[in-house]
């Protein structure tokens, strides 16, 4: 039932991308993210979907499988879209219904914005689907770890966030078989309104969160009978190390910061336009 | 009431790289008012095989007829099978969440849709029958031992009037003393209800004196499917694929090689000492 959702999973396989350190791709992913932000043109987006699809190429994850995990996110996309189309004022109207107008620079704007989310959460998705949470984690504790000097408990963040990844997949499985015996005695998640269907949850969260403080105190028990006691002074058992696939991924990925940011300033004529039209836009108003 | 499973196939993950076959091509017929018992190692598919008899998972070929009804036939209602063929899942955990335990064996008759009056009843009765005692009624079913969540569980089956019962491995994780309990509780609700029983182990010398049919899987696919004596006559090939025969059998078989005249098909201890005794001449 749940278990069909992909997104955020780990994908096994060995590819030149799963074996990066994970902070080259932590960094990466960023660097993509603040690119997708600079981005304003057709031109410069093409660069960045070839960025993309190089990547989706070199991870051997089937696109099939990418593909499977967007459908987490359609809604979020088709309002996104929907807002776009209707409240963006533009001159070239197309069609119009009462106080509903659709524009050219509407349907421009909503292109944009969902190919924009479309490149971000994929791009976030090879990041989780080619790396471990464990080596995640690691990788997270590792790149934030300047933070330390500004008193930020980057360990215990890491360690927090390494133990909530590592139980989700428990809890799926286990709020499975919940909803599996509760069916057996007659539950009915799927009918009536929505109220009802609320309380008929009841009986699915009660035990899972049985099970969830069960298990968190198990923990605890286990890591105190380990005398953990915080990341001060602790060793790795493997620690992170740089290869030359790493320095690789690293030139490529500033080249292709530099290429965006190059553009971003060459073709920025065709932004100030925009802001033009954008500001004649806040004038209507 | 008559449960036909007719080439039976469940694979998990189908379509992706990490698909597994759980099953193959599984036939079985469970006539009513029998005891069946399913044995296998874990992951074999036996936990997979039974929850398709209650529709909770679809296959992805073969079908299931209850009554000579297909199951997985669009339109079948599925709720009102679940009712009928009660299947109390492997840990108690999983199903309790009632703030006593009198409340959460109301739960299932009470979706059933029956009045509260009428389920509350035959909570009671049910409770009776699998020796829940007066005290523990209004006791949050979290602080119970674990024999005892068991037969709560069993008792918020039980209080939907099934006509089937399954039990999946409902002594995993229980003393020698619970153990027996529960099957004693077994036998008892058999004697005094007439229910039809399956019974998923992964262990001989319990199912042995109980059952009426044994299947055996392994891998996937049904092995045996025989009265007890004459599955446990292949001890040789149990053994291989990690089961093992009751001790009887073993007993009896080296007592055969040994010289002694014993019949080699005994299965449990009782027929084994009046058959030890007998050879001995007294």
């Amino acid at each position: 039932m749940i278990r069909d959702i992909t997104l955020g999973q780990y994908y096994f396989a060995d590819s030149t991308i799963h074996r990066m350190d994970p902070r080259t791709k932590i960094i990466g992913t960023f660097v993509y993210i603040a690119s997708l932000f600079i981005c304003k043109n057709i031109y410069v987006y093409a660069i960045a979907f070839a960025f993309l699809m190089l990547c989706i190429f070199l991870c051997k994850v089937p696109i099939k499988y990418i593909c499977r995990g967007m459908k987490a996110i359609t809604y979020i996309l088709i309002i996104t879209m929907i807002f776009n189309m209707f409240f963006t004022r533009g001159e070239t109207v197309l069609w119009r219904w009462k106080a509903l107008v659709i524009t050219l620079e509407g349907i421009r704007n909503a292109a944009f914005m969902a190919s924009r989310l479309i490149m971000l959460v994929v791009g976030c998705s090879i990041m989780t689907f080619t790396t471990m949470p464990s080596n995640l984690t690691d990788g997270l504790e590792s790149v934030m770890h300047p933070l330390k000097y500004i008193k930020v408990p980057v360990h215990e963040i890491a360690m927090m966030m390494s133990i909530a990844l590592r139980f989700i997949p428990i809890l799926m499985e286990e709020t499975d078989k919940i909803m599996k015996a509760q069916l057996a005695r007659g539950a009915d998640f799927e009918n009536g309104s929505i109220v009802k269907r609320v309380k008929n949850y009841i009986p699915v969260l009660v035990p899972l969160f049985v099970a969830s403080f069960r298990r968190a105190n198990e923990l605890t028990l286990a890591m105190e009978s380990r005398c953990y006691r915080g990341g001060e002074n602790r060793t790795r058992m493997k620690p992170l190390k740089y290869h030359k696939r790493d320095a690789a991924a690293y030139i490529t990925m500033f080249a292709y910061l530099g290429i965006i940011i190059f553009l971003a300033i060459y073709l920025s004529p065709k932004d100030s336009t925009d802001a033009a039209a954008l500001a004649g836009s806040i004038n209507m108003q | 009431m008559k449960i036909i499973i007719d080439h039976l196939t469940h694979k998990y993950e189908k379509g992706t790289s990490h698909e597994v076959v759980a099953f193959e091509d599984v036939n079985i017929v469970i006539e009513e008012g029998q005891f069946v018992c399913l044995i296998g190692h874990t992951g074999c598919g036996k936990s997979t095989l039974i929850q398709h008899l209650n529709g909770i998972l679809k296959p992805d070929s073969g079908t299931i007829y209850y009554n000579g009804e297909d199951i997985f036939e669009k339109g079948y209602d599925l709720r009102s099978l679940r009712q009928k063929v009660g299947l109390v899942f492997q840990y108690p955990e999983h199903q309790l969440f009632g703030e006593t335990c009198f409340s959460d064996v109301c739960y299932g008759p009470l979706n059933m849709g029956l009045s509260k009056k009428e389920a509350e009843l035959r909570s009671y009765e049910v409770m009776k029958l699998v020796g829940i005692d007066d005290e523990i009624f209004y006791q949050s079913p979290f602080n119970l031992s674990g024999g005892q969540k068991r037969k709560v569980a069993i008792a918020g089956i039980l209080a939907m009037r099934p006509e089937v019962l399954i039990l999946d491995e409902p002594t995993a994780g229980l003393d020698p003393l619970g153990q027996k309990e529960i099957f004693n509780l077994i036998k008892k609700i058999q004697k005094e209800t007439n229910l039809t029983i399956i019974l998923v182990s992964h262990s001989m010398e319990d199912v042995a004196n109980y059952a009426d049919k044994i299947v055996v899987m392994n891998h996937g696919h049904v092995l045996y499917n025989d009265e007890p004596k004459k599955v446990f006559a292949h001890y040789d090939e149990l053994e291989k694929i990690g089961l093992k025969a009751p001790f009887a059998s073993y007993l009896m078989a080296d007592l055969s090689k040994k010289g002694f005249d014993v019949d080699t098909n005994i299965t449990t201890n009782e027929e084994a000492v009046s058959e030890i005794l007998h050879a001995l001449g007294r």
